[in-house]
């Protein structure tokens, strides 16, 4: 087999549990409507005291509740292909353009959450493995595990107090459109993101120490090194590019919790995201914003994964011939 | 006990300290309040910190040092409640799943695969919005969301072991595979188990906490650190000591648990050992 | 050119510095190949290292020099020692796969190598990997450029090592069990290769090694070493002919070795009171018994393994083990040779039912189990045991000893008074009885085996199957466990299914042999005749390629033709 089809073959392989997982999670998010407790016709209606029978059965036969299971699942799939995800219950308004509208801001934040937090982790990983056992490697240790440690919400409520409270630089919460004013979009990106990052830049350390120090015991570094090469370049071409592969797993398998973590982050600075649809759909039972939502936020998550089991099969040249 | 204590790092002794100290608040903790956690007092709104009231009072005038030792006992509930669900049925299903017949281990793992994609809050999240809240629901819902992870380490840890010869030693002696399981496979398995046991316990009460800082975890009057930081957000500039002291109690157990977890996972991880 | 003068190593521990190479000598002239010989722990990796300036960061050098054409080395700084590394001194690891950095391709590796010390193009670079690879007659160079170490055989990888070893002409090549983990064809090849660029470059070579043959194929020189001490040193025809030393004497002894059949082989004794052979066998040993008729017969066995290498990876058939037949009188030993990947150990799990055969019979004492059910193979497995290859895997690290060797008698019952049947075993394979309580990793290598041995002997079976039973042992303790298999043997009555890739173990313990090669028998037959006169290509190529101590190469592969 030569390089490139192997490449090709993976690729269109990730591409397509890709597409299954998102199927299945599509599924998944049809059946929310008969998990969910409560009629939504009743929901729906619910401001008039005790609807008519009449009145009932019009909403059903308007959301085609009325019809088998199967047609309205099929009628559902036709629907998220071509991104219809229907109207609010209470608002009316179509969800599919909500979802439009609220998307990018996770996906902003969550990338420049990663960014921060690779730009973070990794020298600070680097530093501690190189200086194993010194003073400068317990104490970056010791921070990383406090950085596990604490809560978003709390790290968060600590950076409002310090930067926005005391400090003034920074605005507490809030977003601004990026068309509108720039500078003050990214202003107000900062805290958010830094706070969203912190976790997992202290993930990416972790990891990186380790898998640092175990790649500095293998084989063929000492091979390396009886070949003559210099420690800077042992560590910066050969170890680095080695211990780049779980650090990226690491990132991940941390992706779950970074979507978690929005959820958190965007209801601790008003961001206008996903997860804030989310949350607001569920207290006030908007089932078809949840599923419109859950649906999204899903989507996100399965795109992120695959585009680092892409970069994962580009670092390591084992990865795209073996497994599945 | 205490010379076990004292042979460990000094992080590590404090943590378990502090965690014994955590959980016998959570059981004694009503006895130690030293004001009634429920009592409104209009007069006595979000006050800072007095002779009266050490860590001053919430929105409702109530004494905040009394509210956070009450808070203690759901959380811990919670957490150690869905730990001990989330292991049961994790190990359960990660056995079966590597040592089962092919097609229950193929659905198992599948069904797995596809839960771990989900971010935990986001399935709590949707789970606790729609039916009640509460202790126990909490517990139950936290404990399947967390059974997954359970399932793949068991899993992958089962696996690893069937490859050691030692099982196929039994397997050659004609051993019943109850034998096999419990006797090759689950004690070789622990260590990994214990190290997720501890992980996610803290997660647990993160997650806990956070579903209660969304104001869908533990219903008030009934008060959590989760909950009493979310509350907290709101008086920021007012008082912010009163976001602070749960937000402290609540990071330290979780940081104290994750040193205990390195430290176990340091003392398990065979490559560190002999 | 090279003299290590009075070199002494240390471990850092936490009561203080631990002595682990002392006081070693030695020189080495240019274009001389040097054996240094030693069983694991000897110390002779460290002091291999110590010469390079690669030890571990908790190990270093206490006393002497290392005095490199005219330099000490030990007085280097790293800059200086990097300049001489891999220009003038170079080394070859025991692993190669391991020793290749498994994200670049190997044509990327050697070009590094070649550009580290001379400043020339990538283009030029190239040209003169590919033209190192061929001068080792590799096949199709451009092809294993490309490549990814995992894509290519321990042997391929191991030539690109030495390509890179050799790419700066160094003078002094040190090889650190450069052939271990290779198979004995291949070993051959490799050993061929250092022979021939030692001839042509010119380099002095430190061949380290544990195996003697090795060193008698290629050595000039050879210094054995023990305990960390240098024992002795002399030509290779002086130490092969007349060794000085005990331990030397008894290295040689304890060895199997082709052509030269024993009944027992002597041993060495070793420090550790628990080593020691078990006290009755030393005097008389039983007298054989009598083959009796077949236990075992596997006729026309399959197992074809279907391999996915990835979802859109077509199916892809692998037969491991190919209408195989072969037959084992009672009482008798029969082994089971071949290199690795040749199907003995498909072969040893299909007979066990460890795995399913796809078609075929394997019947014991004339009843068909390849289809039995479990449950009704089960009275059958009392009959049969296994002592597999790995000591320290082959024991669960969670049971005592007492527990381990209790398990057959747990599983099939039948043993009124179990704590008298385990120390009655520990008595047999000749271990203290107070080793029930304790835990596997409280042993050596060669103890453990001596308790799985026990395992295996539980339930008095009539048929062991040995599945490189001895392959991962030091000489000394193999030797052991090789004396203590045939013992045991005549004491109980027991068949053997002795499985191993090592030739000379397999002549020493076998009385008839198969020769299996890509999931084939390609021969068998009895083992003087086998490897008096082997019939078969495949087989002389096999028995050509073992080294032999006292016969030069070219000799034996007359005598075989």
């Amino acid at each position: 087999m030569n390089a490139l089809a192997g490449i090709l073959a993976f690729v269109v392989q990730k591409l397509a549990t890709a597409l299954t997982q998102l199927f299945v999670v599509a599924t998944l998010v049809f059946s929310i409507m008969y998990i969910m407790p409560g009629d939504p016709v009743l929901l729906l209606l619910g401001s008039e005291s005790s609807p008519s029978p009449e009145t009932i059965a019009a909403m059903r036969s308007r959301l085609g509740l009325d019809q088998p299971v199967l047609t309205q699942y099929v009628s559902w799939l036709t629907d998220v292909v071509r991104f219809d995800l229907g109207n609010s219950i209470l608002g009316g308004y179509s969800v599919g353009q909500v979802v439009a509208d609220n998307l990018p801001r996770t996906l902003e934040l969550g990338l420049a959450a990663i960014v921060i937090a690779s730009l973070i982790g990794v020298p600070v990983g680097i530093a501690a493995a190189l200086n194993r056992g010194t003073l400068v490697d317990t104490a970056l240790t010791s921070m990383t595990t406090i950085g596990i440690s604490v809560p978003v919400y709390i790290l968060g409520a600590l950076l409002i107090i310090l930067f926005s409270l005391q400090l003034g630089w920074l605005p507490s919460s809030g977003y601004m459109d990026i068309g509108r004013n720039a500078p003050e979009h990214f202003r107000r990106l900062v805290l958010p993101a830094f706070t969203l990052g912190f976790g997992l830049a202290a993930s990416i350390a972790r990891m990186t120490r380790s898998s640092m120090l175990e790649i500095l015991n293998r084989d063929f570094i000492r091979a390396l090194r009886a070949k003559g090469m210099s420690e800077r370049r042992i560590i910066w071409q050969h170890a680095l590019r080695n211990a780049s592969i779980p650090v990226v797993t690491i990132i991940g398998l941390q992706l779950g919790n970074l979507m978690g973590g929005t959820v958190l982050v965007e209801a601790m600075f008003n961001w206008p995201g996903l997860s804030t649809l989310l949350v607001d759909a569920v207290s006030s039972r908007d089932y078809p914003v949840v599923q419109g939502s859950v649906l999204a936020i899903a989507a996100l998550f399965i795109f992120i994964n695959l585009a680092v089991e892409l970069i994962y099969g580009l670092l390591d040249p084992r990865i795209r011939r073996r497994r599945t | 006990m205490t010379l076990f204590l004292l042979r460990m790092r000094p992080a590590v002794a404090a943590s378990a300290l502090l965690l014994a100290a955590v959980v016998a608040i959570a059981i004694i903790g009503p006895a130690l309040a030293p004001y009634n956690p429920y009592e409104i007092q209009h007069l006595k709104v979000n006050q800072p910190s007095s002779p009266q009231h050490w860590l001053g009072t919430d929105e409702f005038g109530r004494d905040l040092l009394s509210r956070l030792l009450i808070g203690i006992r759901p959380t811990v509930m919670v957490a150690m409640g869905a730990t001990v669900i989330a292991a049961a049925f994790g190990t359960f299903l990660g056995i079966v799943g590597a040592y089962g017949p092919r097609l229950v281990s193929f659905g198992i793992m599948r069904s797995v695969d596809i839960l771990l994609a989900f971010p935990p809050i986001l399935l709590a999240l949707l789970a606790v919005g729609f039916w009640q809240s509460g202790v126990v629901s909490l517990m139950a819902v936290i404990g399947v969301v967390y059974t997954p992870h359970f399932a793949r380490i068991a899993q992958s840890s089962t696996l690893q072991v069937m490859q050691q010869e030692y099982v196929q030693a039994e397997r050659s002696m004609g051993a019943s595979p109850l034998r096999i399981v419990f006797r090759a496979i689950l004690p070789n398995i622990l260590s990994p188990l214990m190290v997720q046991a501890t992980l996610t316990i803290a997660a647990a009460i993160l997650l806990e906490s956070g579903l209660s800082f969304l104001g869908l975890g533990i219903v008030p009057p009934e008060p959590s650190w989760g909950q009493m930081i979310g509350t907290a957000r709101s008086y920021l500039s007012i008082n912010p000591m009163y976001l602070v002291w749960p937000a402290l109690c609540l990071a330290m157990t979780v940081l104290a648990i994750n040193i205990i977890g390195d430290y176990l996972r340091d003392l398990l991880d065979p490559r560190l050992r002999q | 050119m090279l003299s290590v003068e009075g070199l002494s190593i240390g471990f850092q521990s936490q009561d203080g510095v631990v002595p682990t190479v002392q006081n070693v000598s030695f020189n080495l002239s240019a274009g001389e190949v040097l054996g240094l010989v030693g069983e694991s722990g000897s110390g002779k990796t460290l002091t291999s290292l110590g010469v390079i300036g690669l030890l571990p960061p908790n190990a270093s050098v206490t006393a002497g020099r290392v005095v490199f054409e005219g330099v000490d080395l030990l007085s280097l700084n790293q800059a200086e020692m990097r300049k001489l590394r891999g220009r003038r001194i170079s080394m070859i690891f025991q692993d190669p796969v391991a020793s290749l950095d498994p994200v670049f391709t190997c044509g990327d590796q050697i070009i590094e190598a070649i550009q580290l010390h001379e400043k020339i193009g990538r283009g030029e670079a190239y040209r003169r990997a590919v033209a190192l690879l061929e001068r080792e007659h590799v096949k199709d160079p451009a092809r294993v450029m490309r490549s990814y170490p995992h894509e290519l055989s321990g042997g391929q990888c191991q030539r690109i090592m030495i390509a890179m070893a050799v790419a700066s002409r160094p003078q002094l090549i040190i090889a650190d069990e450069p052939t271990t983990a290779l198979d004995v064809t291949v070993q051959r090849q490799v050993l061929d290769i250092l022979e021939r660029l030692n001839e042509e470059v010119g380099a002095a070579i430190l061949l380290i090694t544990h195996d003697l043959g090795v060193v008698y194929e290629i050595a000039d020189r050879v210094i054995v070493m023990n305990g960390g001490r240098l024992l002795e040193e002399a030509t290779r025809d002086e130490i092969f002919r007349r060794p000085q030393h005990d331990y030397t004497k008894a290295l040689l002894d304890a060895m199997p070795a082709l052509g030269k059949r024993r009944d027992r082989l002597p041993v060495i004794e070793r420090g550790g009171a628990t080593d020691a052979p078990r006290a009755m066998a030393s005097a008389a040993p039983p007298a054989p018994r009598e083959p009796g008729p077949p236990i075992l017969e596997v006729r026309d066995l399959s197992k074809t393994f279907l391999i996915k290498s990835g979802m859109l990876a077509q199916t892809q058939r692998y037969q491991a083990v190919d209408n195989v037949s072969l037959s084992i009188a009672r009482h008798t030993t029969l082994g089971l040779v071949g290199e690795s990947g040749c199907g003995k150990t498909s072969l040893s799990r299909l007979i066990m039912r460890l795995t399913e055969p796809d078609s075929g019979q394997i019947l014991f004492n004339g009843t068909d189990i390849a289809q039995l059910s479990e449950r009704r193979l089960f009275p059958v497995r009392r009959n049969i045991a296994m002592v597999f290859q790995n000591p320290f895997g082959s024991l669960n690290p969670r049971l005592s000893v007492q527990e381990a060797i209790s398990a057959p008698m747990q599983i099939h019952g039948g043993v009124a008074d179990r704590p008298r049947r385990v120390a009655d075993l520990l008595d047999a394979v000749g271990l203290p009885r107070n080793a029930g309580q304790k835990y596997p990793h409280e042993f050596s290598g060669g103890q453990r085996q001596r308790i799985a041995i026990a395992r295996a002997l539980a339930l008095n079976p009539s048929l062991v199957i040995c599945d490189e039973a001895v392959s991962a042992l030091d000489v000394s303790v193999q030797a052991q466990v090789l004396n203590l298999l045939k013992d045991l043997q005549a004491e109980f009555a027991l068949t053997y299914l002795f499985i191993s890739h090592d030739l000379s173990v397999v002549e020493h313990i076998s009385d008839t042999i198969a020769v299996m090669r890509a999931g084939r028998i390609v021969e068998t037959g009895p083992a003087d005749a086998i490897f008096a006169a082997p019939q078969e290509e495949y087989t002389r190529i096999l028995l050509a390629a073992v080294p032999r101590i006292g016969i030069e190469r070219e000799d034996r592969q007359e005598r075989l033709q």
